[in-house]
């Protein structure tokens, strides 16, 4: 994944959350930190999972909250959390949510091959695997980095 | 054909599922637009096929039932795949 797209500092592992609104401020919080979001962002991230109910749980333990770019995207890019124990967001068919991944763009189309990406890793039922076991933030980093690589060369 | 992926704000998961979608139906040589869009506007948008996630499946208009194709996996490109075929012959 284009280095861009992601950094190590919006990466962070085994994160305790109650509940998953305390999960998705978590993983909004790291996007505020790293520049991709505005901080009013991540009210509208919670309130649109309250609004639109947990349709971002997109497969199974695997949430992808966002907000739109207007409500203060910044950049295109991806903050990561993965939760020490899973929570559930009420989604019938995929919770309990143990991977967090917060979604920011700064238009509607610029995250386009971003999402690309991210699909095809979330796909590899292996790469779930690995995030979910992984303890150590610069790992997952360079994972995600070196990922999808060898297709663009 | 036109299809249109239905989702909260027409810019994550929908999009996901947008862009699998034409791969797939572009492996099944199926000639189809695929379109985003949110619940917002579901009601003025005439589609062939709608997809969606059962959260908002509700928001689909209820003449549409018959239609509208229900994923619980946004990126499993098989169960998508799965899903679509069966509600092209369906349609057929």
């Amino acid at each position: 994944m284009a280095a861009d797209f992601i950094r190590k500092e919006s990466i962070r592992l085994r994160v305790n959350a109650h509940n998953w609104e305390e999960a998705v401020r978590a993983v909004g919080r790291l996007m505020y930190q790293s520049g991709l979001v505005e901080e009013g962002y991540i009210d509208v991230m919670v309130d649109c999972v309250k609004q639109l109910g947990p349709y971002i749980v997109l497969a199974p333990g695997i949430a992808l909250p966002h907000a739109r770019p207007e409500d203060g995207g910044l950049k295109v890019g991806i903050g990561l959390i993965t939760l020490s124990e899973a929570v559930p967001f009420g989604n019938v068919d995929n919770d309990p949510v143990d991977v967090v991944i917060g979604l920011a763009s700064n238009d509607t189309s610029s995250h386009m091959g971003l999402l690309a990406q991210l699909s095809n890793f979330l796909e590899e039922e292996a790469n779930i695997d690995f995030l979910r076991k992984a303890v150590d933030e610069e790992t997952v980093f360079t994972f995600l980095n070196n990922y999808g690589k060898e297709e663009v060369q | 054909m036109r299809i249109i992926c239905l989702c909260g704000m027409g810019l994550g998961s929908s999009l996901i599922a947008k862009m699998n979608i034409e791969a797939i139906l572009h492996n099944l040589n199926v000639d189809a637009t695929v379109d985003t869009c949110d619940v917002g506007s579901i009601n003025s948008e005439k589609a062939d096929v709608y997809v969606t996630t059962r959260e908002l499946a509700e928001n689909v208009p209820a003449e549409h039932a018959n239609r509208t194709v229900i994923l619980t996996n946004f990126v499993r490109k098989e169960e998508i795949k799965n899903a679509m075929t069966e509600i092209l012959s369906k349609l057929k």
